[in-house]
Parts: C-alpha cells; structure tokens; sequence
C-alpha cells in the first residue's frame, strides 16, 4: 500500500512537470516572432485635398507607424455630401478596415450612420461631433473646444478692430458642428462690440456654386472691414477670392490649411486660430489602436489650439505647430 | 519571529523523523535539486539579460558611432562650404566693385542636395549676396534672427542652430522649408574698409532627418539628437513631444557624459547611450526601452524554464530510482525484521532464512549479520525451553515420587492393621486393589490419563480404606460421564480422599460422609472431595495450599500442596485446588481443571509424556 501511495506520488508529481512543460513549450511557441497581423486604419475625411490633412494623417501615421498598422486617408469629392461619407465608411468596412478615425462632412448625418451600424470595429471622430445632435455613442471624439476657439477670435478682433467696424461673417459648411460652434463663439464675443455684423451666405441661385465664386459675389457686393471664416475650405476660397479680385480685407480665421498660414504672413490674415491637429489625429489613433483610456482628458474639448499672428507665427512653437516636417 | 520559525522548523523535523528512508532521501535530494536549478537559473538568467542589454548598449554605441561619423562628415561638408565662402570668396572679394554671387551659387550648386540658401549679409542686416536667388520676404529682419545674433557672440567660431522654418525668402507655392543654420561672423570689405558681417548657410533639415529616420528604421529602439542644452534636433517623435503628448528627458541627457547608462523615465526603465558630435556639441542618443528587450528576455526565461523543468523531470525519475535502489533492500530487511519483532519467527511461520539478504554490500552484510544473530536467539530459546521442559519435569517426578511412597506407606499401614486384625479376607482384598491401584498408577508411563482411570483408581483407593476403616465411612462417587474422557493428571483424586478419611471422617463412627462429584462448569472440569468431618479450623486452612504446608511434615497437607503444585505446573493459569470448609460441617476441596479431551490432548507433541 505504501509502495502504491509513493508510485502514485511519484507519478503525479511527473505528471506535473509534464503538463508544465507542454505549457511552458506551448508559450514558447506562441512567443515565438511570427509576422503580427497588421491592421489597417482608414482615415475618412472630408474635402478633396489631401493636402489639407497633413497635419491630422502624420500625428496618426506616427502612431499607426509604433502600432504596427497601415493607414489610408480616404478623401471625398466634395465638402459636405454625406451620402458619400457613408458609402465610403460602408465600403472601408466591408473591405476590412480594423478601425476607422472619421472627420465627418456632416455632423448628425454621420452621428446617426455610425450610431445604427452597430459597428464591430473601433471608431474615433475627430473635430466637435455630437454637439447639436444625438450623441455619439461607443466612439471618443477628440477635437479642440470650437466655441472657445471662435469666442477668442471674437476677442483678438474686438481687441484689434475699432467698435465701428463692419465684420462679414461667412456661414459656410455648418453642417459641421465645429464650424457651428466656432461661429457660435465668434458671435456671442462680439455681438454688441463692433459695429456691424453681416452674414454672407449662399442665395438661392448659389447653391451650387463654388465657395470662391459665391465670396466673391459678396466681396463685390457689400463692402466690409473685416472677414471672418472658420474651416480650410472657405478660408482658402476667400483668400482665392481676395486675390482674384485683387483686393484686400482683413481676415479673422480658424483654419489650418498651408495657404492660411502663407497669407498669414501677407497680412491678409490678420489671426490665425490654428487648432492642433496633428495632436488630433495621433490621439485618434492611439484611441482606435490602443483603446487606452488614458486620453480621456483630450476627448471632446482637449486638444490645443493657437492665437498665431505674423509677428508670433515664426515663434519656436507656433513654428512646430503651422509647419509640419515634410520630407 | 523566532516562535514564527520554531513551528515550521519543528514540524519539518518531526516529519522527518517520522517518514521513511525513501521519503527522506527524496525529499532530501529533490529539495536541494531544486534549490540548486532555481539559483543555477537565476545566476544565468541574470547574467544572460545583463548580456543582452550590454549587446544591445555595445550595438546602439555602434551605431551612435555610425551616426556620428555621418553627421560629422554632413556638418564638416557644411563648414568647409562656410569656410570656403569666408575664407576664398568673402575675404579677397572688395564688395565696392566685385560681387560674391557667382562663387556663392557655384557652391550652392555644387551642395544643394544639403543646403537651403547661403546668404551673406551686413551687420545692419543687409543682404548682400544670396544663392539661390530669391525675393526676400518683406519686412524680415535678419538682426532679429537669433542665428544673427549668435554670430557675434563669439565671433571666431560657426555657430549651429536648432532646427528652424526658414523665413528670409519668399516662396511660392506656400512651400517652406525647416533647416539648421550654420552662421558665422565674416569680414566684409567695402572701400578698403573692413566690416562685420554674417555668413549664413542653411542647412536642408530633411537631411539629418532622413540620417536619423535610416538608423531609426533598424534595430530596437530609437536614436535622438539635441544639442548640448539639450533642445531637440531630431527626433522620432519631435512633433508629439513638441505637442506635449510624448515626453523626452532630453535636458537630462544633454547633462551626461558619452557613454551609456540606465535610467527610469515616465515610469519607463531604459537604457540610454549618449555620443557627442565634434564642432557642435550636439549629444546623439540612443534610447533603448528594456522593454523592448522584454521579448528576448521572455524567450530567455521560458528556455530556462524548460531546461529547469526537464532537469527536475530527470531528478525527479532518477531521485525515485535511485531511491528505490538504495532503501528498497533496508525496507525489506526492515519488514523481515518487523515480521521477527511481531513473533512470526517463534510460531514458526518463519525462520532466519526468512530474513532479507540483498542489495548493495552494507546491507547485505547487515543482513546476515541480522540472520546470524537471529539464529543464535533460536538456538539459544530452543536450548532454553528444552531446559525448562527439562526442569518442569524432573519437578513433576519429583512431585510424583513424593505421592507414591506416601500413598504406599498408608496402605501397607492399613493392610498391615487389617493382619494384625486377622482379617485377611479383607487384607487379601485391599491388596489386590491396591495392585490395580498399581497399575493404574503405572499407566504407561503416562502422567495425564483420562478422568475414567482417574476415577477407577480412586474408587479402588476407597474400596481399600472402606476395608481398612471397617466402613465407618460411606462413600459416594457421581461423575458426569460428559467429563470421564477429559484429560487430568493421575493420582490427583486419591490424596483429596485420603485426607478426607484421614481428617474428616476417620473418627465418625459409621456417620462419615465421603462424596466424590465430577462436572462441567463454565467450560472447566471440577472434580470435588466432600466430607462431612470435622472441618478445618481457618488458620490451617489459610496455609494449607503455600510452602508452610509442605514443611509442617507427615499427614498435615502436604499431599495437597503437592496436588496442586502438579496441577498449576501443567496447566498453568487459575487451575488447581479449591478449598472450602467449615468448622463441624466439613470440608470439600475441588479440583479446577480444564476441559481437555483426553485424545485431543495426546496428540500434543509433547506434553503427552512430560
């Protein structure tokens, strides 16, 4: 019975060891460094300037570059046709997107897309989405505090201009709840502060119409002391339009684009609010890559932005931020 | 801490003295087995990751080595194009009459691929020369530029900037350009007259970026350069860190020596290599995360691992082995011992060659120096209980020699008396009883006979004494035949009748009573002598049985004590005699014996003919 007891010992404790090392073996195996799987990450943006998203695709591609992941920067046809959005939202899925970082067209269109897909795959949204819509859910969004943005550049041109200044304000591309708020914030800080405000919007007849034409139809039709934008598309088109029709006006705007800087220097910019968007676009990615909830902080209203005048824009670190490396 | 310790210690020792050879030995060795794997791996570990990173910190300075030779060849290249402009251009060249822009865009030329422009210009920050040519933006002033003013700090040295976007030219396209401007205090002839000026050669930022990014695309983590405040030049992660959203310990490293050393950043343990760049000052880094290493060290530990658990499987089946080997001869030798101890070895179901005799040389030896001691105590039991045997028996013939002369000496006496009486009739009768009396006392030899004989002999013996006494006594003798083929000693009865004629019923007058009964009680044979005599007084009775009676001499018990004795010899226990009296009612003295068939008790080797 003793000499049973001990065999059996003897044996579970071999048996053990065995078990042991088939895991151990088994680990080792796994470890071993097979070629990881590498995910890809679509960048859906809006406007058809690539050009224009510089800055947003190098902070995600630095990541995407750690992560061992591919990215694409997906752009549209045009500024604000939702319908594409989707349908290349749609197609990057089925094609095996393993994370989308979307800039969307249209604020709720989008909001209400990606809410009913039921989506499988990470989502960040970049630039204030979800602020006058249903919210976004399952999906950070990760944009710098619009309405803060727009109410100081309210701010610097209350400081700069005389109180009977006129300011034309161009309303476009509001279905972006960014540029919403933007101009939200632009007009709760001066309202009352300047002379005048005039809007200038598309009329009936220029629906269609290229931004440039349609400013430039305003520029030629109401005289204005100051112009303020706020999104690349209309800021780029007023500065077409300004040098089209060879004249000049003082420009208040919050974009990002590399003509708004160049013309920042020309004084026909007179502020530049220069949002960060290559924080932007890495915080994005480190989202859908790492699903890290350390970047909660900069969800929603974190991300910096700048005030940048010629006299600061060569400045060490407004430099960094208007200038991104490109080899 | 002590008591904490005294309990576990105390436990493991009385475990070990508990346990067994084998569970000893293999624990024993197993333990230290493992110990001695555990801290073989350690030390292995240890010293194979300590390699691992002085590899990795002996390849990093390898390539710090690389990278510092490229961007000292890249920055000599730009100094001797800065040294050129000053020394053969700038210096023999009368700005009054002659212009530089020839030889200017000549070298430029000749390095675009690594410059951006190279300006010369006043110190009131007048442009006098530039390649390529450009329109100037309007309302830049050079004096501004901290690459100006750091010209004339220290005028005789070329003073390195860190990166900056370019902004004296215009360009179209809203392209711009990050460089690293080389700048330096000129002389500057106008008229005869010598003046300062500021040489400026810009260098293409993208080139050192693209040295950096071939060296950052190979190998583990990554290389950085600052220069020597420990503003950063190059890095992988320029914009994040300038975004605040990576941090660098850039300024600390700036402060380190060459060479390599560890350290613990933004809860990130990494193992760092600086190198100093010639002219510049500029720290070339290389950063490498022990993480990084991780993977190799994990492969390191789970190699080991293996190693150490196919080791300890080895031990483990060789320690049983081994073991077995080594404790499987003591435990048997053990068990045959045990089986000696338990007294197998005495009911002879085992003997000495019973005993283990096996395994290695030292317990073989035990073995049979165990089997020989075994069968000396044999030898030496058998000789004593041959000797006890021996003994018992010349006792019991001692005893027996003691009766029968006794015995003789009180019928010769009757049979004597009945002569004197003339009544030979009665004589001739008594001594024909006596003769079988005789006979049966003979018996063969044998000194245990059946209750039968016992009986027969006893009633013979009281036919003689009716005789003798002229039947002043009456006799009854009632045996249960259930107990006449049971085994007792002969010549038991026949003292206990005597002394109930002698003492008990001798003087009666015709009213003695002598009854003889023999039964079955409790599983025991009682035979009992009763009379009806005078009874025996307590004192008498009380040392009847003990040594006492045998001194007091003739006719006062000692055939009792001798009754006795006979009896607890042979059956040893509570056998023997029982009496029981009373003054003026009598005595009965019963005999306990145990209930043995005669045949039954024959077949004993041994005890038949004691």
């Amino acid at each position: 019975m003793l000499r049973f007891r001990k065999s059996r010992s003897f044996f579970a404790v071999t048996l053990l060891l065995l078990i042991l090392l088939v895991i151990v073996a088994i680990q080792v195996n796994n470890r071993e460094p097979a070629e990881k799987e590498r995910k890809h990450v679509s960048l859906i943006v809006y406007g058809d300037d690539p050009e224009r998203w510089e800055n947003l695709r190098q902070g995600a591609g630095l990541v995407c570059g750690e992560k061992n992941a591919d990215l694409s920067l997906l752009t549209m046809l045009s500024e604000d046709d939702a319908r594409e959005q989707k349908e290349i939202i749609e197609r990057e899925i089925e094609d095996g997107a393993d994370a989308l970082i979307i800039a969307a067209c249209d604020s709720a269109e989008i909001i209400d897309f990606t809410n009913s897909q039921n989506m499988r795959i990470p989502i960040a949204l970049v630039e204030t989405t979800g602020a006058f819509s249903s919210p976004v859910k399952n999906a950070p969004v990760i944009a710098p505090d619009d309405y803060k943005m727009g109410y100081e550049l309210g701010e610097s041109l209350v400081e700069n201009e005389s109180d009977i200044v006129t300011v034309a304000i161009i309303s476009e591309n509001t279905l972006r709840d960014s540029v919403s708020l933007r101009e939200q914030g632009l007009r709760d800080a001066i309202d009352g502060k300047v002379g005048k405000i005039i809007n200038w919007e598309r009329n009936e007849h220029e629906k269609d119409a290229k931004t440039r034409m349609f400013i430039q139809r305003a520029l030629v039709s109401e005289a204005t002391d100051v112009i303020v934008t706020f999104d690349n598309s209309t800021t780029d088109a007023l500065l077409d339009a300004l040098y089209n029709l060879n004249t000049s006006s003082k420009v208040y705007s919050i974009a990002t684009s590399d003509k708004a800087v160049y013309y920042l220097y020309g004084k026909e910019i007179k502020v530049l609010v220069y949002p960060d968007e290559f924080a932007m676009g890495y915080l994005a990615a480190m989202n859908v890559l790492d699903g890290t909830n350390v970047l909660k902080k900069y969800r929603n209203t974190g991300i910096e932005y700048r005030l940048v005048t010629k006299e600061n824009m060569y400045d060490e670190d407004n430099q960094a931020l208007l200038f991104p490396f490109v080899n | 801490m002590k008591e904490f310790l005294k309990r576990p210690v105390n436990f493991i020792k009385d475990t070990y003295k508990t346990r067994s050879l084998q569970w000893t030995i293999s624990l024993s060795y197993m333990a230290i087995s493992i110990l001695s794997i555990v801290a073989m791996a350690i030390a292995f570990y240890t010293h194979s990751i300590n390699t691992i990173r002085s590899n990795t910190i002996e390849k990093n300075e390898q390539i710090l080595d690389q990278v510092s030779l490229n961007l000292n060849s890249y920055i000599r290249n730009m100094m001797s194009i800065s040294d050129t402009m000053c020394y053969s251009v700038i210096k023999n060249t009368d700005l009054t009459n002659e212009k530089i822009n020839k030889e200017m865009n000549l070298l430029y030329e000749a390095n675009k691929d690594n410059l951006t422009s190279i300006v010369c210009a006043t110190q009131d920050g007048a442009i006098i020369a530039a390649s390529p040519v450009s329109a100037r933006k309007p309302g830049v002033d050079l004096k501004k530029e901290k690459w100006f003013q750091s010209a004339f700090d220290e005028i005789e040295n070329l003073h390195f900037s860190t990166p900056h976007v370019q902004n004296i030219f215009d360009n179209s396209n809203y392209r711009y350009f990050w460089v690293v401007s080389l700048s330096r205090c000129v002389e500057l002839t106008n008229f005869g007259n010598v003046r300062n000026g500021v040489l400026l050669v810009d260098m293409n930022y993208s080139g050192i970026e693209q040295m950096f990014e071939r060296v950052n695309d190979q190998g583990m983590g990554f290389v950085y350069l600052c220069d020597a405040e420990g503003e950063i030049i190059y890095h992988p992660m320029q914009k994040a860190i300038f975004a605040g959203l990576v941090k660098e310990n850039n300024i600390v490293h700036a402060g380190h020596a060459d060479g390599a050393f560890s350290e613990k950043f933004d809860s990130q343990e990494r193992d760092v290599v600086v190198k100093t760049v010639g002219y510049t000052g500029w720290k070339i880094i290389s950063v490498t995360p022990t993480s990084e290493l991780a993977f190799d060290m994990g492969r390191m530990r789970n190699y080991l691992l293996m190693v150490a658990i196919v080791i300890l499987i080895l031990i483990v089946v060789g320690n049983y082995i081994i073991s077995y080997v080594v404790t499987d001869p003591i435990r048997k030798l053990e068990e045959s011992i045990s089986d000696l101890e338990e007294g197998v070895i005495n009911e002879d179901v085992m003997n000495e060659d019973d005993i283990f005799i096996g395994g290695s040389h030292e317990i073989r030896h035990l073995g049979r120096t165990i089997k020989s001691m075994v069968h000396q105590m044999r030898k030496l039991t058998d000789d004593m209980v041959r000797e006890q045997k021996a003994k018992r028996k010349s006792e019991l013939d001692a005893l027996q020699s003691q009766i029968n002369p006794h015995f003789l000496y009180n019928t010769l006496d009757s049979v004597v008396w009945m002569i004197e009486g003339e009544r030979y009739k009665d004589a001739i009768s008594m001594v024909t009883a006596l003769a079988q009396l005789f006979r049966i006392s003979l018996s063969k030899g044998n000194n245990i006979i059946s209750i039968r004989d016992e009986i027969v002999h006893a009633r013979n013996y009281l036919n003689i004494q009716q005789v003798r006494y002229k039947n002043k006594f009456t006799a009854q003798i009632d045996i249960d035949p259930e107990i006449e083929n049971c085994a007792t000693i002969k010549l038991i009865v026949q003292p206990l009748l005597e002394n109930a004629i002698y003492y008990g019923v001798e003087h009666m007058d015709g009213e003695g009573e002598i009854k003889l009964k023999g039964y079955e009680k409790d599983g025991d044979v009682f035979i009992s002598v009763s009379d009806n005599g005078m009874g025996i007084p307590e004192d008498v009775l009380a040392t009847l049985l003990t040594d006492k009676a045998r001194s007091r001499g003739k006719g006062s018990g000692i055939g009792l004590w001798n009754v006795n004795q006979r009896i607890q010899i042979y059956f040893k226990g509570d056998y023997g005699l029982i009496i029981e009296s009373e003054l003026d009612e009598g005595t009965t003295v019963t005999i306990h014996l145990p209930k043995i068939p005669i045949d039954e008790y024959s077949k004993e080797d041994g005890n038949a003919k004691i």
